[in-house]
This record gives structure tokens, sequence and C-alpha cells, in this order.
């Protein structure tokens, strides 16, 4: 009875004996995912690492040439472009998409509109679709003389090829895309607050701009950070969806257009394992750096009374 | 585990011992009757060859069902397994130089552009194929006698030649008075270009974009036998060779002048464009037979096919494609005796020109490929429209003539052990002078920095 309770009479916890061998058990538990975890991302990855101070074409002998790789790349004035690119989807798709997934996370949890139950599905059904698949959609629906989008309005603009306007198409797909994503995201931050205080807060006598500017909005700021946190991560790594839309039958897209991870592919595949593994390193290093940053800024917003 | 043995019945103990002595024995006869039950053919010592190719196992299969079909007792002894690292080739060579360097199991047989070879020639990776090739050697056309070749190795079993090949649209050109026989130097083919599109304002006598192919550059240069990037001590030819930058020049004239619909290769608006009579020419190659029919099914009959205007009239297509034996292949023979019979063996190749339209390597089946081409019959099951779309019904029973006559001038590139990498800075800087970013000196210049830097001596980084 009193092991069952786990309290003695007195109401302390009796001593155990030590258990030969047990400080190793929770380790054993663990086992598997450090097993897993050093093979499958930590050894390559610290192998990664040991390649990009070498020159290596992917057979043979790794030959040493310090940071020679990593002084090539900082001077490359493609990657510094190629950066750019995926810092302009990740800033450019990232606000406007947020707002437009709060935004209807807000309507379809007010139970304002009708039809709620439709709309959740039609809003998360572009991300029902592969990425590729999307891409090619896109692809069609601006094609420059036979696209959808520019037969029906009778005229030729070349959204894919054009280098002011291509980046901006990539920038329509990833907020189609991804809306419905961080739509289900919010709506499910919100229903984790408290209708209570929302309830006394209308007692009160605040207006529903002010409940939501006040209440709701910083009650959703844990989901906020991990939402821009997580999407800023994932825009910095973007590969498939500029390079479907904007690339010609499987080859990669060109620079104007092109994430940063192109340069790392292309290095792969000629063969240039050395640069392909210090640019990884570098972008490892921005996306840690931005990361930093942001959960600093956001963290200390959130600690203010 | 020892604790639930110890306590289970004794009875179940010997019952368990008998049963695996049992299981032991049936075992061991099922191993050694298992081949004979599952197919009599196996049972002779049978060699499994792997070929890796790219785009698919199902793109390759039909070649293999015609290995059984045509070598039977061949195919008694040699199994052929296929393997699709991925879509394009660049994903089996970056399978290779997995397997090389974990020192995995290698392929027996691997398809490459002959632009992927360099690299593994280079380091010795690839059988000397030498010995092999010489009884065929007599009856291989020059221009596939250049595709087995590395820096004087035979690492090559020549597969699909590439010869540049102009495809241009018969009636439109008639129509607008141009005869492609004529056109001879680069400004001819802008004048014809212009004629066209002033007699027929819809239509361009080619097509260019931005981003043209790095196809395109290497193809073009090629005119040149030794227009190479660099020299084996790494010296840089492309700002002292004046080949590369004529042919930046040429793509910029053929951007400027207006003869060219404006979209590259490959991109969502070129097949359609084919189709409504808006690209009535294509300097390209000879694989465009596959893929033309397709483009405008409803234009049979109406496409001419010649060789490439003189002024770039000689090269390939980065050569073309070929098979190689790994080094550290364990099926070397049986691998190369696969290859032959369906590529150097007129009765494999006459079924592969016939399956594909391939224009073959060998001399002794061009007679037969030219006769058979106009008695050729409607395959069993083929459709009035499949059939309308064969080339010898859509470009004419002497479509083939032209492709030979292309092989005059065929040239392979001199590419180098980086030439991967050296197409993508290339490429880069070509597109940056179309874009009018760069001056052709500076991109040529920015082209041979950016391989200075990131490459080096291509020969041995």
């Amino acid at each position: 009875m009193e092991r069952a309770s786990g309290h003695t009479a007195g109401g302390r916890r009796p001593r155990r004996a030590p258990i030969a061998g047990a400080w190793f058990t929770p380790y054993l538990f663990i086992a598997p995912f450090l097993l897993f975890f050093c093979a499958i991302f930590l050894g390559p990855a610290l192998y990664s690492l040991y390649l990009s101070f070498t020159r290596y074409r992917g057979f043979g002998t790794p030959r040493w040439v310090g940071l020679d790789n990593y002084a090539i790349v900082l001077n490359y004035h493609t990657f510094w472009q190629l950066l750019r690119n995926s810092v302009f989807y990740w800033i450019a798709h990232s606000i406007p998409m947020m707002l437009i997934a709060f935004l209807l996370a807000i309507l379809v949890h007010s139970k304002l509109a009708p039809w709620l139950k439709l709309f959740k599905a039609v809003i998360f059904l572009p991300q029902m679709l592969a990425t590729v698949a999307a891409a090619l959609l896109f692809q069609n629906f601006f094609g420059t003389r036979y696209g959808v989008l520019d037969s029906l309005l009778g005229v030729e603009i070349p959204w894919l090829t054009s280098q002011s306007l291509a980046p901006w198409t990539v920038v329509a797909m990833l907020i189609w895309r991804d809306t419905g994503y961080w739509f289900i995201i919010f709506l499910a931050g919100l229903t984790t607050i408290n209708p209570d205080i929302d309830d006394a807060a209308r007692i009160d006598g605040a207006s529903e701009f002010q409940r939501l500017l006040r209440i709701t909005i910083p009650l959703m700021r844990p989901t906020f950070v991990f939402a821009f946190l997580v999407d800023a991560i994932v825009t910095l790594r973007l590969f498939a969806e500029p390079n479907v839309l904007a690339g010609k039958s499987g080859a990669l897209a060109p620079d104007f257009v092109a994430p940063v991870l192109n340069l790392i592919v292309q290095n792969i595949r000629g063969g240039q394992f050395g640069l392909a593994a210090a640019i990884g390193w570098l972008l490892f290093v921005v996306i840690a750096a931005i990361s930093f940053v942001m959960f600093r800024v956001m963290r200390q917003r959130n600690t203010v009374p | 585990m020892a604790g639930l043995i110890a306590n289970a019945p004794r009875k179940s103990r010997t019952i368990g011992r008998r049963t695996v002595l049992k299981l032991a024995a049936g075992s061991l006869a099922g191993a050694i009757a298992a081949p004979r039950l599952i197919g009599g053919a196996r049972a002779q010592s049978q060699t499994t060859i792997t070929v890796w190719t790219w785009g698919g196992v199902e793109r390759f299969a039909p070649r293999v069902a015609a290995f059984k079909r045509l070598y039977p007792e061949a195919a008694a002894r040699i199994n052929v397994q296929v393997v699709s690292p991925g879509k394009q080739d660049p994903e089996v060579y970056q399978a290779l130089r997995l397997a090389l360097t974990s020192g995995g199991a290698l392929p027996d047989l691997v398809q490459m552009d002959y632009v992927g070879m360099p690299e593994f020639a280079e380091s010795g990776s690839l059988t000397d194929l030498k010995s092999m090739l010489a009884p065929y050697e007599g009856d291989l056309v020059d221009s596939a006698k250049q595709l087995t070749t590395y820096d004087d190795q035979v690492v090559a079993v020549p597969f699909q030649l590439k010869p540049k090949v102009w495809f241009y649209r018969k009636d439109l050109f008639e129509q607008a008075g141009i005869d492609p026989a004529q056109i001879k130097s680069f400004d001819d083919y802008i004048a014809a270009g212009h004629k066209l599109h002033e007699k027929l304002p819809k239509s361009y006598i080619m097509n260019i974009g931005d981003q043209p192919d790095t196809d395109l550059y290497w193809m073009m240069l090629s005119n040149w036998k030794d227009a190479r990037v660099a020299d084996r001590d790494g010296t840089y030819q492309i700002t002292k060779n004046p080949d590369f930058a004529q042919v930046l020049d040429w793509l910029k004239g053929w951007r400027t002048s207006g003869i060219a619909f404006n979209t590259d290769n490959w991109s969502s608006d070129w097949q359609p464009a084919f189709a409504d009579g808006t690209i009535a020419g294509s300097l390209i190659a000879s694989w465009m037979t596959a893929f033309l029919p397709k483009f405008a099914p409803e234009q049979g009959g109406r496409w001419g096919i010649t060789s490439w205007p003189e002024f770039d009239r000689r090269g390939s297509n980065n050569g073309g494609s070929i098979f190689t034996i790994p080094a550290g292949a364990k099926n070397k023979e049986a691998a190369f005796e696969f290859a032959s019979k369906m590529l150097l063996e007129p009765k494999g190749a006459l079924d592969e020109w016939e399956r594909t339209g391939n224009p073959m390597a060998i001399k002794s089946v061009r007679p037969q490929i030219l006769a058979d081409a106009k008695t050729m019959k409607r395959p069993a099951g083929m459709s009035d429209a499949e059939w309308a779309l064969v080339p010898v019904n859509y470009f004419g029973a002497d479509f083939m003539q032209p492709i030979f006559d292309a092989f005059d001038g065929y040239q392979v590139p001199a590419f180098d052990p980086a030439a991967a990498a050296e197409l993508v800075l290339m490429s880069r800087n070509t597109e940056e002078f179309l874009a009018g970013k760069k001056t052709r000196d500076q991109a040529l210049h920015d082209m041979e920095a950016d391989m200075k830097a990131q490459i080096g001596n291509p020969y041995k980084s």
C-alpha cells in the first residue's frame, strides 16, 4: 500500500536502494534516438564541416585547402545575389502571408462567417497539392504568350522570365501555398486562449478591436514567435518552388530568381563538394543568426509588463 | 530468453530440436533446388549485370526485351538489371561518385553524356576498352570513334550520337522565298530571319531567350575542335581564344536582331510556339526528331532537316551519349557483350534504330537504315495518329540522309574533368551578358576568373 501510494505514513518518500547500473538506464532509453541522430545527422554534418576545408570531387582523397572555400564563396557575387533572393522571398512573403492567415483564423474563430467548415477546407487546400504540381500549375498560369493569365488579359507580360517580375511570381505562389498551413496553426493558437478573459473584457466594455489588440494578439505571441521562426528557417532553405516555376524542364532557375540552395546543388552536380559544404555551413550561420535575432527581439517584447 | 526456454515443457524442447533439424535440412534442399524450380535458364551460371541510366527504368526496358528477343543464347547467360539513379545525367554521375567513394557495389555499365565522362576517365575510374572495341573499330563511323575516346584512352561504347541538325518549316521558308542551302554566313542567316518575319509576321526563324541552354553554347563552340576551357597545365583559354567571344557575339546577335522568338528551349512557351507556327526553325541536334512530332503533331510533312549553316556547321550536341564500364565493375565482359550486341552488331543496331530513331554508330547498317525507312510497316497495335508521328512519316522516308550528312562535320567538344562545373559558370556569365549587365569582354573575363577561383586547374582539382 505504501509502495503503491509512494509515501510513508509520515509523508516522506522512502529511500530506495540504488540499483547497480541504474545511472545509464535513461541513456538506454534515448540510445536509439542518439544512435540515429549521430549516424544520420551529426556524423554527416561534421564530415561536411571537414569537407568544407577541402577540395573534394566526391571520390578519391580530399585535399586540405584551409579556409579557401569560405573565402571563395564570400568573394563570389553570385552567392550574395542568391542569398539576397532567399532573404527577399522570406521577407516579401512572410509578412503578408502571416497577416492573411491570422485574419482568416480570426474570421473563422469568431464564427461570423457562414460555412466555416467549408472555409477551413478551401483555405487549406493548396497545402494538399504537391509542391512540384503547384509550381507547374503556376507555370502554366503565368506563361508569357501561352499562359492562362496573359491569354485572359490579352497581353504578353513575361511573368516568369522578367528579372523584376519573376521573383514576385514566386512570392505569390508561396503566399498562395503556405497561407493555409499557418491559418490552421493560428486557429489552433486561438483555441488555447481562455474565453473567460475575452468575456471579462467584453463585460468591461472593451470593443472587438480593443480585445483583438489587447488580449488576442498578446496572448498569441508564442504562436507568432513559432510561426515567424519556422517560416524564416523554411524559406531560407527554399528550393523547389522557384526552380520548378522559373527553371526550364528539369534545369535550375536562372540566378535572378534562384534561391541560395541552388549554389549547393550546382556545386554538388559539378563535383565541387568542398565548396558545396562551405556554402551549406555559411547558410547555416545565416539562418542561426536570423533565428537568434528574431527570438531575442520577440522574447524581449514578451517580457514587457 | 534463457529463462523462457528453461521453463518450457520437456516435450516441446525435443520437438523443437527435431523441428530445427528438419528446417535446416529443408532449407538446404530448398536452396539447392530453388534456382531450378524458378527457372531452368538460371540454373546454368547466369551473370547479372547492373546498368545505370537516367530518366526511369521503363525507358530502358524495351532495349532489354530486344536483347532477349534478338540474342536468346546471350540473354540466357546475361541477366540485365536496370537502375535509374535519377531523372537526368548529373544524378548518374553523383551516384557513381558515391559508389566509388563508399567502395559499394559498382554498376557494370553506366550511361553517360560525353560531358560527364572526362571526370571519371581522368581519375582512372573507367575500364580501358581498347582491346574489347578493336573487333568493331573498322565498322565504327569516324564520329563514333571520337566519342569513345578521351585523351587517347578508349573508355566508351558509343550509344547516341548527336550531330548538329537544323530543322526548318519547308512550307514557310518556301512562302518567304528562303533556300536553306543558300544560307552560308551568320549575316545570311540574320537576313533570312528578317525576310521570313517580314513575309510572315507571326513567325520567326528561331527562338532564343535570356537564358539559353548551356548545351547551345557548347554546341556552337564545338565548331572549333580545339576550343577548350583550359590547357593541361591549368592555363585558361577563355579570354585568349577568340572562339569564345565569337559564340557570345552570335548569341547576342540573335537576341538583338529581332529574328528570334523570345523564349528559351524547354521553357513553357517553347512547345506551343512550334505548334502554332511561331517558331519556324531550330538550330539544334538530331534528337529533336523524337520531340518535334509531339510538339507540333499537326505539322507532319512540313518540316525539313539539313545541316547547320556553314558559319557554325561542325560540332555536335555535347558529343552524345555513351556507355562506360567502371574499372571496379565485377562483370566487365558481360557488360560489354550486352552493349556491343545491342549497339555495335548490325542486328542489334538495326533494332535499336527502328525502336528509337537513334542514328547508330556503325557504317554497315546505314544502307539498311535508309532502305528500311522507305519500306517501314506500321507495327501491330499502333493507331493511325501514332503512326503519323513516327519520324519516317512525319519528316518523310528520306529523313535519315540529312542526319547522316550532318555527321560529316561531327566533332566532340574538348571537355575536361571539370566540365560540369564550368558549364554552370559559363552559363551564368552568358546570361549576365545577354541581359546587358556585362560587356562581352567582362563576361569572358569573369567566366575565367570564376573558374580559376572555384575550380583551379580542372585536370588536377
